[in-house]
């Protein structure tokens, strides 16, 4: 009974965690929904006349917003993966036939097939349907995949759950990369380069009329930044 | 003395965990970002970096230090410690506090240098902090996770930037004259263009500290004596 009654306990505590990875989802939405109405309402108040016209306000943001989804749900995904290692779930499902490696397929492919499928309702939602174009796609798939970087970085760097939250202090630092693109001209901002994002918001910054060199560039570069980013932070997370 | 054991004690684990070093970080990523943002843009963004990330960073880490604390069983050894509930509490708040301080000052005097007014700003981040962090705790002791902490929080914290509607000149209603967000906006302002009166913002932002303080204190003796922290 005992046994029963502990396996039951583990079981509602999994899907409350998953409830609670359910419930983030809403959190981009929401944001989306806040800056379809304070958009205008800025623009009106503080950036009127000023060298931020709508239509680039309505690029940033919208960049901002998309990657904003996966680096929640990344952050979230690193949580619960510190979570379960603490609590030796991992190193258990690591025995069992599930294996290491389908623990890891659930725990970060999952929120990055969420990440992508949130892409589009965000930007709709949010007004920024401009942005929507066929283009963005292989940026698109490259922003997604800051999902598991994140995650895997967060659970593979922190001991517990504080060092985790420091940790992903820093990591927010990367939803300034779409307003530093946009509002520093300066050869200096390739040090940003080191922050995956750029990569792909950058490729798609340039290929804004029409794809040229500089744009397959930097989504071929970014392409292997993140491959190599999560095999690297892959191996370190199975080390530990 | 016990008092300031305790802060030296919660400064050494925000070290140790790792706080000082990431806020390090974002710091020099803040002061990059300002050294090169046009200078049209600077003053309002370095405002609204101190008075949303740095004044309220308190808010962000000690949800993940309650809960590991909590975790660990050190909240339930409170009850047999000499140390007061209230002491424990404000050790946290002072603490995080200071952290926002220097956070704030470091970015501040690397981006403008003596330029400003540093009392005013200063002691606006240190006061909403300390507000920031009884927030943050009265949420940490109600929830079962760092993730449910993290999902809450982002609910309510946004409430008190709603004060930012008056800095850019929205129509807003005049009660929010009244909060903590809007004074503590008023006195980092202050800090790049001095401004008549501050003794108001001042007097209205400790009451919102010393309100805070007490619902935080009775919140966490009702807990610890109902359930030992549990």
């Amino acid at each position: 009974m005992a046994r029963i009654l502990s396996l039951l306990f583990y079981d509602l505590k999994a899907i409350w965690k998953d409830l609670m990875t359910m419930i983030s989802i809403f959190a981009p939405i929401l944001m989306a929904l806040f800056f379809r109405f304070a958009t205008p309402i800025l623009d009106e108040a503080f950036f009127k006349g000023t060298t931020f016209p709508p239509s680039d306000q309505n690029l940033v943001i919208g960049l901002l917003l998309l990657l904003t989804t996966p680096v929640m749900l990344g952050m979230m995904s690193g949580f619960i993966l510190l979570d379960e290692k603490d609590e030796g779930i991992a190193m258990s499902i690591a025995v069992t036939p599930f294996q290491l490696k389908g623990y890891l397929f659930y725990r970060l492919y999952l929120p990055m097939i969420i990440s992508l499928l949130l892409a589009f309702p965000v930007l709709t939602i949010g007004g920024f349907t401009e942005i929507m174009t066929l283009r963005l796609l292989p940026f698109l798939l490259l922003i997604i995949v800051e999902t598991p970087i994140i995650a895997l970085l967060m659970a593979s760097t922190a001991e517990n759950k504080v060092e985790g939250l420091a940790i992903a202090k820093v990591i927010s630092i990367i939803l300034a990369i779409p307003i530093a693109i946009y509002f520093i001209d300066h050869p200096a901002l390739m040090l940003a380069g080191i922050l995956p994002p750029y990569w792909p918001i950058k490729g798609y910054l340039l290929t804004m009329n029409g794809w040229h060199l500089s744009g397959f560039l930097f989504l071929i570069i970014g392409i292997l930044y993140h491959l190599l980013l999560f095999y690297y932070l892959m191996k370190r997370y199975e080390r530990r | 003395m016990r008092m300031m054991t305790q802060i030296r004690t919660d400064i050494s684990f925000q070290i140790k965990h790792g706080f000082y070093l990431a806020y390090l970080v974002v710091s020099v990523f803040y002061i990059t970002f300002l050294a090169f943002i046009p200078p049209s843009w600077k003053e309002t963004a370095a405002v609204l970096l101190i008075f949303s990330d740095c004044s309220f960073l308190g808010s962000f880490f000690v949800g993940g230090i309650i809960l590991l604390e909590r975790d660990q069983g050190m909240i339930q050894q409170l009850l047999i410690s000499p140390l007061r509930i209230s002491e424990y509490i404000l050790g946290k708040a002072l603490s995080l506090s200071c952290l926002a301080t220097v956070a704030s000052s470091v970015i501040l005097l690397a981006s403008f240098g003596l330029s400003l007014h540093y009392t005013p700003i200063l002691v606006a981040v240190f006061i909403c902090s300390l507000f920031a962090t009884f927030l943050g705790m009265m949420v940490a002791i109600r929830v079962k996770s760092l993730n449910q902490y993290l999902l809450v929080t982002p609910l309510f914290v946004p409430i008190f930037f709603l004060p930012m509607a008056n800095y850019f000149s929205l129509p807003a209603p005049t009660l929010l004259k009244w909060t903590p967000g809007y004074n503590t906006l008023q006195m980092i302002t202050d800090g790049f263009h001095p401004i008549p009166h501050l003794s108001l913002p001042i007097f209205i932002l400790i009451s919102w500290v010393i309100l805070f303080f007490f619902i935080t204190k009775r919140q966490y003796e009702r807990i610890f004596f109902k359930n030992g922290g549990e």
